[in-house]
């Protein structure tokens, strides 16, 4: 009997039906209950009842699965039939082999902090109406996926916001995966779920960072709470190698190297040719680096001090980021400090 | 595909509205009479209106806080601006600072408001009615109740909306008015200036939301925040409203449209009613929220995949919307 992982996240539910390392299938339906318009005679009950259905019909999903494992952002379960419930902190937290943060529409969690914000219980304070109006909206239909460059930087500014609020994520070796509803908009947009990204990363130091474009990860946390508890091992279930069998799901960045304030580096090829580079204060800069391929740097950073390190490629290669990130300069940026900032992205994923 | 819906008209029998006089009066109803809307209920006397102004209000000279003003009398001026007397009325002045316009007590009749029969009556002072309506569900509401006459602007454009108020402004104190596709905050402003009960659109601005909540003023809007237009099978409803008397229920997000006849049992959708997901099918009627149309009302032409070829303005070419970009409207 396959395991069945549901996540209901702030704008879509993702479901993992798992047998083994071998045997998976992931499926999402890009919807949630919109608790704030919907009335009398619908409920998330029937309206969740109806979603497994149609997934288990379209996408052959066993929704009979047992044990079924359900997730939330809040960890309050919603009225879906379930063996298991996790908070969705609870659920990332079993992956050990990433340190992790999560974007959903008005939260942003990491391992040791959440901040919210829902915009109809408090009044917004951002100046442009426009992004005003978006994100009141999206509290109105949370499924809304951003579909112009206006509305990713309205959701996006909303999450740099919050995690500004955070204070520092967390330093570790472990490379760094962002997860959540917003990326699974990166197909329609990478180029802003890469800048989110390097924005919410906000810890000097370097780092391996992933992205998970289809919301997958919280599934994957599910399974693993699971599959580590006495639960799992009282019924047979043996622990599997949830790494190795789901590595292939996320978007490898490469390596960023970030460093406010500026930083001078030696960068040395595998093949052993080598460049030094002048960093200055406020920039993004990018080394063509595939995934495939590896480098040694050498750094002298204003905020890291001297530092040695092997670093992997990626889809944008080895990234040199040396910008301010205080709360401030993510609300004032201008936009065109923002429209160099995407220019240099581009480029990169044009030139690759 | 399948997806949601979102019912924006039902309707509902079996509703009980409730009448009650302002202040003790006379209540005529007698229980199982049968009702019309202008049937009369009750009657008591009562100042129905007031009009609050600020203490910057210069009242005009030879008059006086206490005097008695006459209707279209020059009350005094906020600024340059005149303040007319939109009724007859007395002047006072607020302990918390500012005035207030009394109207003068006068017969106030309650009328029914609703065709139906009337089930129970407290004495000299209410009467509860059973009735049927066709419920519009907005998507957007503050949480004032009112009730009253409903004057539907004809869709004017942003710029000429606040003209409008301002042309019916003799007339709109204590209505509910349909002001077109977009509510600001400027217009906010001016309908509580001018006493109007409540304001209805297909969008209103969040800052005009904020506004509204800070006033007695009713806010609502079909469609969502920004600049949306209101459907069209919408705003053909609030054309239709055939004795121009509606209830607004901002806590459930409802207006309220009395129906003359109890609706065959065919019709009304039961609340274990269960369809809340449904497959796109050329014809289906959507709310899309894609740019430039975002929040705008079409229907399907065809399914390419995960995109939906949307007829926004018939006679156009349709526009490609990706799912999860609609919904669908009932």
């Amino acid at each position: 009997m396959p395991i069945l992982s549901i996540y209901v996240g702030e704008s879509q539910i993702s479901v993992l039906e798992y047998t083994s390392g071998a045997d998976f299938k992931f499926a999402t339906y890009p919807y949630v209950f919109p608790y704030e318009i919907y009335q009398d005679g619908f409920n998330s009950e029937k309206f969740y009842t109806q979603v497994l259905r149609h997934l288990g019909k379209t996408e052959g999903i066993d929704i009979e699965a047992d044990p079924i494992l359900l997730g939330t952002v809040t960890g309050v379960a919603p009225a879906i039939k379930h063996t298991y419930n996790f908070s969705v902190h609870e659920a990332l937290s079993s992956v050990e082999s990433y340190s992790w943060t999560l974007v959903e529409n008005f939260v942003v969690m990491n391992e040791r902090n959440m901040s919210s914000f829902y915009p109809m219980k408090k009044d917004l304070t951002f100046s442009q109406p426009n992004m005003v109006n978006y994100l009141s909206n999206k509290s109105l239909y949370p499924h809304i996926a951003p579909s112009s460059p206006d509305t990713f930087k309205s959701e996006d500014v909303l999450s740099k916001n919050l995690s500004a609020s955070m204070g520092a994520s967390v330093a570790t070796e472990q490379p760094m995966i962002f997860t959540g509803g917003r990326f699974a908009h990166f197909d329609e947009n990478s180029v802003a779920s890469y800048l989110l990204a390097l924005d919410l990363l906000r810890t000097p130091g370097v780092f391996n960072v992933r992205i998970d474009p289809s919301n997958k990860l919280p599934l994957i946390g599910l399974l693993n709470t699971y599959l580590q508890s006495n639960e799992a091992s009282d019924s047979g279930q043996e622990p599997a190698d949830i790494d190795e069998a789901f590595e292939d799901e996320f978007v490898t960045l490469g390596t960023v190297l970030n460093s406010p304030g500026g930083a001078e580096i030696l960068f040395e090829m595998e093949a052993g040719n080598s460049q030094f580079v002048d960093i200055k204060p406020n920039r993004l800069f990018i080394f063509p680096l595939e995934k495939t391929s590896s480098a040694r740097i050498v750094v002298e950073g204003k905020s890291i001090g001297h530092m040695e390190k092997n670093v992997r490629g990626g889809s944008l290669g080895f990234v040199i980021d040396t910008r301010d990130q205080t709360a401030s300069d993510f609300l004032t940026t201008s936009s065109t400090q923002h429209s160099e900032w995407v220019k240099v992205i581009n480029e990169r994923i044009k030139a690759f | 595909m399948y997806i949601p819906i979102i019912r924006k008209v039902m309707k509902t029998n079996d509703v009980f509205v409730e009448r009650t006089l302002p202040r003790k009066g006379e209540l005529v109803a007698k229980e199982k009479e049968v009702v019309e809307p202008f049937t009369k209920l009750g009657m008591t006397k009562v100042s129905y209106g007031n009009l609050p102004l600020p203490a910057r209000l210069r009242v005009t000279k030879g008059r006086a806080v206490g005097s008695y003003f006459y209707t279209g009398d020059t009350l005094g001026k906020i600024g340059s601006k005149k303040v007319i007397a939109p009724f007859d009325g007395t002047l006072i002045e607020q302990s918390g600072g500012g005035f207030l316009f009394n109207q003068e007590d006068r017969d106030f009749w309650l009328l029914s408001g609703v065709w139906g029969e009337v089930v129970s009556v407290v004495e000299k002072s209410s009467a509860l009615i059973r009735t049927q309506m066709l419920d519009v569900k907005l998507a957007i509401a503050t949480d004032h109740s009112y009730s009253g006459e409903l004057i539907v602007f004809p869709n004017p454009s942003e710029l000429l909306e606040m003209q409008y108020l301002q042309k019916f402004s003799k007339d709109s104190f204590g209505k509910i008015i349909y002001v077109g596709h977009h509510i600001n905050e400027a217009l906010v402003k001016k309908a509580h200036e001018l006493g109007v009960a409540g304001l209805i659109a297909g969008s209103v601005d969040r800052d005009a939301l904020v506004a509204a909540k800070k006033t007695d003023l009713f806010v609502g809007a079909f469609s969502g925040f920004g600049v949306i237009p209101t459907p069209d099978y919408i705003f053909d409803i609030l054309k239709g409203v055939t004795n121009r008397y509606i209830f607004l229920q901002g806590n459930k997000n409802l207006l309220r449209i009395p129906a003359e006849k109890p609706y065959p049992t065919k019709d009304i959708r039961p609340n274990s009613y269960t369809g809340q997901l449904r497959s796109v099918k050329k014809g289906l009627l959507v709310q899309v929220f894609e740019e430039p149309f975002f929040g705008w009302t079409g229907k399907v032409h065809s399914m390419q995949g995960s995109s939906v070829q949307v007829i926004i303005d018939e006679g156009r070419d349709p526009v490609k919307i990706k799912i999860p970009s609609i919904i669908s409207l009932e």
